[in-house]
């Protein structure tokens, strides 16, 4: 078996629609090796660990108690950022901002049959565009710092996907605007996320808001295509765990996904969790998945959007042709042709790196936009 | 001997690897629970005293209650110590 398909063993362990099978023994050292350091990358050591401990996927005594000693830091990197989430609720709720938490914590706790199953690396909050700037200000003042000053005032709550925070402690926690960047996260309609922020779950004694179900899987969908380039194995779970569970309503979803034109990244979401971890559920959504058919403009931007060489220009663009009305498009563009000063500093700094991001920046959208043409 | 225990409220958990790591605080350490400590975790999860604990434990192990309790006591008042068992 190649390191692929181990790979996708270890992501599938435990699903019960899923027909990919362990190795028959146990792997050499060498293979191990290399698989083990795939799923530290992909962030499945705790899969792993279930996998070796249960007899599902063989291995020996050694490479059990060295599957679990590679998970147990995991392990404690995710308490460590729920402990910091409770930390971060007495910030925001105490000023009363509200929030909700996407991807990890969320996914762990409603979707997972068990919360150890899903580990994550840094903690994402969905903020209310009006209270980006307050959220921001609040989390200053604990210490945390932003790893990039905004274009212009104002363009974090009307334009930015997300603004990546560093703790006080080096922990990473993304406030988010919206579920992705690009023309499909532009698509997104922000209001409708909070009129679906209806998921309750609790930690530490506390209850926190997340996506409802149809939202929470429309995101790990957007997540897995937009997310890598290839898509990583985690969010593939999170969909394939979704696709099982019976919260997901087809229609419903559909709808959703419709009104953000996002048919197209959730029919190939969808497709690749299917395909790679051999799913046989009987979940609609996934046969209306394998019939949908994206129109050949949602083919050009889905192709651009999921190359390797996505560039931030690229990305732009794509986001330019995306947002509604010619006055939020030339606010957007003006904001990103004539930023601030401490904007290109932190981003770029000296005069011939700003100059060279710029050529590089033109380049590469001229030859991504030509290259989803051909 | 009359003081219930439970889990303290602020703690985030996980049960893996046959035992319960709890963190009581964002700055603490990890506290690994296994064997008895992982056993008084899942009974504490409804307040009970010392004895009360110790009687359950023992018909678990399957031991009288004297014997268990002498142990338990210096476990929990740790374990409370530590914020992973309040008084309430």
């Amino acid at each position: 078996m190649d390191i692929t398909t181990l790979l996708r063993a270890v992501a599938a362990f435990g699903l019960p629609d899923s027909s990919v099978d362990a190795p028959a023994r146990p792997l050499t050292e060498t293979v191990w090796s290399e698989l083990l350091a795939h799923v530290r990358w992909q962030r499945l050591t705790n899969l792993l660990a279930q996998a070796v401990s249960s007899g599902v996927f063989p291995a020996t005594e050694a490479q059990i108690k060295e599957a679990i000693e590679a998970d147990v830091p995991v392990l404690t990197g995710v308490l460590r950022l729920e402990a910091q989430l409770l930390e971060v609720a007495d910030i925001l709720y105490g000023a009363g901002v509200r929030f909700c938490v996407l991807k990890g914590p969320a996914v762990a706790h409603l979707d997972y049959p068990d919360p150890a199953w899903r580990c994550f690396g840094d903690l994402d909050l969905l903020i209310p565009p009006d209270a980006f700037d307050d959220a921001i200000g609040l989390l200053t003042e604990l210490g945390y710092t932003r790893r990039f000053p905004q274009p212009r005032n104002g363009f974090d709550r009307r334009f930015t996907k997300s603004v990546s925070l560093d703790g006080p402690g080096g922990q990473q926690l993304d406030l988010h605007r919206t579920l992705a960047g690009g023309g499909f996260g532009h698509r997104i309609i922000v209001s409708m996320l909070w009129s679906a922020a209806s998921s309750r779950f609790t930690l530490g004694g506390r209850e926190f808001a997340a996506l409802g179900a149809n939202e929470r899987f429309l995101h790990a969908c957007y997540h897995l295509v937009l997310g890598n380039a290839p898509p990583r194995l985690v969010p593939q779970r999170d969909v394939a765990e979704m696709l099982h569970n019976d919260t997901v309503a087809g229609d419903r979803t559909l709808i959703i996904a419709s009104a953000w034109r996002g048919q197209a990244v959730v029919a190939h979401a969808i497709n690749t969790t299917v395909e790679n971890l051999q799913l046989s559920t009987g979940n609609p959504l996934v046969a209306w998945a394998r019939e949908f058919q994206p129109s050949r403009r949602e083919q050009r931007e889905l192709a651009r959007a999921t190359s390797p060489r996505y560039s931030y220009a690229a990305q732009a663009i794509d986001s330019v042709r995306a947002i509604k009305g010619p006055r939020e498009r030339l606010a957007y563009v003006s904001a990103l042709a004539f930023p601030r000063r401490s904007y290109l500093r932190g981003r770029h700094p000296g005069t011939a790196a700003r100059a060279r991001h710029a050529v590089t920046g033109v380049l590469n959208a001229r030859s991504t936009l030509k290259e989803s043409r051909d | 001997m009359l003081d219930r225990f439970r889990r303290a409220a602020g703690v985030v958990w996980r049960h893996a690897h046959g035992s319960v790591f709890v963190l009581p605080d964002v700055r603490g350490e990890v506290v690994v629970l296994t064997g008895t400590g992982e056993q008084l975790w899942w009974l504490l999860a409804d307040p009970m005293t010392i004895d009360q604990a110790a009687h359950r434990l023992a018909e678990i192990y399957g031991v009288s209650d004297a014997a268990v309790s002498r142990d338990v006591a210096p476990v929990v008042t740790d374990l409370a110590a530590r914020g992973v068992l309040e008084r309430g």
